[in-house]
């Protein structure tokens, strides 16, 4: 029998990895430009290159970014996103404080947060493998939880109690802030985990395409278990990290947590549905939200303005990435 | 020269003198650096059916999306019945008088027929009254031949090929003079498959010009009254049909000539590989018993809804309900679930490769470690040469492209993406493989080497369990054929024991004959 590999199909083969390298290459040097415009706007603007603005840039993105790392393997997975960051947050920093003020050992305050969320975790895998939509999901067991944190507390504000825990979150190491040092070291651990491990590669297929993937006998509850696992034991180290910096926490502490946290995730440009993406631009999304609102800060423009601002860079992140993808 | 297919049958004729309804005139679309078309010339005449053939690739889907206003055209020109248009949107099309029949269903299955006829419709108002709408309704189902149907029927309670000829009538509905039919009964069985035909002659009868693009040739011989085939983004002159036969078109199509589409059948062991012993599951009627040797290819045939692929899914753990054993060399495999199939080395490709058969933003690479990436890992971590070793393997058993590994698959040919399909099983060095439909929406040539690849497993001691609507394809290719009718059993025999037409017949189980 002769050869059957006709020259459509080699001409269809060979042509559309050009272009997916010249897609990459658009992909890649749009953002380039962005830092390369926004870095003349910074060091244009008066304040933002002393020490102490640059910590508190990083100080800031720290947290939103643990918390978009943690979030981008639920995205990626097809779940969307969890709409309960704030709640879970706080829950883990009222935790925190708790055992801080009880004078219980550091390793059990943190086993006991980590234990926490990783329940709370289970159970909203749970709900959602069995096919339940995980936005409504995540947003039921937030209200939930912020209704039984008010309730514990009586809606008022608890404080370490003075044997507190700043160390875990406010030491600084070489002159950077070690919740710094957490974030970086989070963004690697998730990274290498979505990119080298069975269940980091099953998260991503899995929200590439849920059908292909149970056909090749991956377990979507195991996914959602693993996605939700990650995301609480991201939400336990931002809990920890905020509740030792700020010493004292009420349940309706962090009202714009998660919507900065899905800002990170989507500036990063993981895709909404699922399957594309990663935990490094999620974290890069989060420095780069934290570089804006330091920057708009600094010229004095109001909350207003700010949100305004930011609210369009989001929109013109995610719709850029979404032409530039179309055209590659 | 062997190829399946019907004898071809002369098409109702059409003379040059009919005037011309579309012409399209140096057309070209890039994406990018992919030339899609490089140079389409298209003629169409009034009242006819115009057959638009090509390999996968080839540029027939960019063609229609111009057409349909989806892709804009870098440059040539279109005329609607000599006048110039400009198709820069869907509605641009529509009001051009254009319209798609697309393989997948549009219809909402949860709204009734009329419901379905008339959403997106430019030609009903909001003042229609309920009445007025069954009464429009009720007359187009008569045009498609679903004059049995109730316009106030849900949809969903449809059979797969009424839902068809819905999507034809709800193009009529737009009142369109140029529809355009792409792959229609790719997924319909010989029986819908028919109606389908009938309708579209009957629709070219009554003046509406047709665009037919499909992979199956016989249905070019039915009912085409010439063919224009695209190559590389080309289009190559019409011809008529009359003056071509099937070796003829295909070559065209190839650029080269095909000595053989099925391989030869090798000698088969009494060893049993794989074996049902009463099966039951949703979808069938009574419980199935099947054994197939080690190198057997057994070949599942019967229309849609029979039990053919029900009894494959079933057998791959992806329904729930199922009950009976399964035995593979013996060892007694789980039903539950589809990680104990894999583990027992059962390998499972579906009819629908789009929907769970590929991940199509996802690397060719990637696509193909999906079901194995365990083996290839130490604690959970993936051996990255250990992977790639693996896929190259499973590239070159299938002739994928070694150097485009890290290609997303969707961005490959139909053909590309079927090999891609049933080369990420290669892996798991599969004992079993159960196929749907494998060579559904792949052109002819991408066919024969899917069939050779096919053949070439079980000479390496695999067994194969084919489900096909394709009577001639599972003919051609199996080692032995068993039957399925309303979720039974018919019959199973070997190859020898069955003909063409005592097959078709089986299928049928005697309501239509060939």
């Amino acid at each position: 029998m002769s050869t059957v590999q006709g020259p459509a199909q080699v001409a269809a083969a060979v042509d559309p990895e050009t272009a997916s390298q010249r897609g990459s290459v658009a992909l890649i040097a749009a953002p380039v430009v962005v830092v390369f415009v926004l870095a003349s706007v910074a060091f244009t603007t008066p304040g933002f290159g002393n020490s102490a603005n640059l910590r508190a840039i990083l100080v800031s993105a720290s947290v939103v970014g643990v918390l978009a790392v943690a979030m981008t393997p639920i995205t990626l997975s097809g779940n969307f996103f969890s709409l309960g960051v704030q709640q879970s947050v706080v829950l883990a920093a009222l935790l925190s404080l708790h055992g801080s003020s009880q004078g219980w050992h550091p390793v059990r305050i943190v086993l006991t947060v980590l234990l926490a969320q990783l329940v709370l975790a289970c159970v909203q895998a749970v709900i959602v493998s069995a096919g339940l939509n995980p936005v409504i999901t995540t947003l039921a067991v937030g209200s939930v939880l912020y209704g039984l944190m008010s309730k514990q507390t009586e809606a008022a504000t608890l404080t370490s109690g003075g044997n507190d825990m700043t160390w875990w979150g406010s030491a600084v190491v070489w002159g950077v802030p070690v919740s710094v040092f957490y974030f970086v070291a989070f963004t690697v651990l998730i990274s290498l985990l979505l990119r080298m491990t069975v269940t980091g590669r099953h998260i991503t297929l899995m929200g590439a395409n849920a059908e292909s993937a149970k056909t090749a006998g991956i377990s979507p509850r195991a996914v959602c278990t693993a996605v939700f696992a990650i995301f609480g034991v991201g939400c336990a180290i931002a809990g920890l990290i905020l509740a030792s910096q700020i010493g004292q926490v009420a349940a309706n502490d962090f009202p714009t947590l998660t919507i900065d946290v899905l800002a990170a995730v989507l500036v990063g440009g993981t895709a909404i549905a699922g399957g594309h993406g990663s935990a490094t631009r999620s974290a890069l999304g989060a420095v780069f939200m934290a570089f804006l609102s330091n920057v708009l800060l600094l010229h004095d423009s109001g909350t207003g303005t700010r949100f305004v601002i930011i609210g369009a860079a989001v929109l013109a992140s995610v719709v850029g990435r979404h032409l530039l993808r179309r055209e590659s | 020269m062997t190829v399946p297919g019907a004898v071809p049958s002369a098409a109702a004729s059409l003379t040059d003198a009919e005037p011309l309804r579309l012409e399209m005139t140096g057309i070209r679309k890039r994406y990018g650096a992919v030339r899609a078309l490089r140079e389409i010339n298209f003629e169409l005449r009034a009242g006819e059916v115009m057959a638009l053939l090509g390999e996968n690739g080839a540029g027939k889907s960019t063609m229609v999306k111009v057409l349909a206003g989806l892709a804009h055209a870098d440059s040539g020109s279109i005329r609607v019945d000599g006048t110039p248009v400009s198709l820069h949107s869907p509605r641009q099309s529509q009001e051009s008088g254009v319209a798609v029949v697309q393989q997948e269903h549009s219809s909402v299955p949860c709204l009734t027929v009329a419901e379905n006829l008339f959403i997106g419709s430019q030609v009903v108002s909001g003042l229609w009254t309920r009445r007025r709408l069954r009464a429009r309704a009720l007359e187009l189902l008569e045009t498609v031949g679903l004059d049995h149907v109730d316009p106030s029927t849900i949809t969903e309670n449809l059979t797969v090929a009424e839902v068809q000829l819905l999507e034809i009538a709800r193009v009529l509905a737009r009142d369109a003079k140029i529809l355009i039919f792409d792959e229609p009964t790719a997924a319909l069985s010989d029986e819908a498959i028919e109606r389908v035909l009938t309708v579209v002659r009957r629709l070219a009868e009554q003046g509406r010009s047709i665009i037919y693009v499909t992979h199956r040739l016989p249905e070019v011989f039915r009912i085409a009254d010439r063919v224009t085939v695209v190559r590389n983004g080309r289009s190559l002159e019409p011809k008529r049909t009359s003056d071509l036969d099937v070796a003829a078109l295909i070559t065209t199509m190839l650029g080269r000539e095909l000595e053989t589409m099925f391989p030869a059948r090798a000698s088969i062991g009494s060893h049993a590989r794989l074996t049902l012993d009463g099966i039951t599951a949703p979808g069938l009627a009574e419980p199935v018993s099947l054994a197939v040797r080690r190198g057997e290819i057994l070949g599942l045939a019967g229309q849609l809804g029979s039990g053919a692929s029900e009894i494959l899914k079933s057998v791959a753990g992806l329904t729930d309900g199922t009950s009976g054993r399964i035995f593979v060399d013996g060892e007694s495999v789980s039903t539950a679930g589809r990680r104990a199939g894999i583990e027992a080395g059962i390998a499972y490709c579906s009819s629908d490769r789009k929907r769970d058969g590929i991940f199509g933003n996802v690397s060719i690479l990637e696509n193909l470690s999906s079901p194995w990436l365990g083996s290839v890992s130490r604690h959970r971590v993936v051996s990255m040469p250990a992977e790639r070793r693996e896929a190259l393997r499973a590239a070159r058993m299938f002739a994928i492209d070694e150097t485009r590994l890290k290609t997303p698959v969707g961005m490959m040919s139909g053909g590309n993406q079927q090999k891609v399909a049933l080369g990420r099983w290669i892996g798991i060095s599969p004992k079993v493989l159960l196929v749907e439909e494998p060579t559904r929406g792949v052109d002819v040539g991408a066919r024969a080497e899917i069939y050779k690849h096919l053949r070439t497993l079980c000479d390496d001691g695999m067994s194969i369990l084919v489900a096909s609507s394709d009577t001639a394809e599972l003919f051609g290719l199996c080692d032995s054929i068993a039957t399925f009718y309303r979720g039974r059993v018919t019959a199973n025999q070997s190859h020898e024991q069955w003909s063409e037409q005592s097959l078709l017949r089986e299928v049928m189980h005697q309501e239509g004959a060939a």
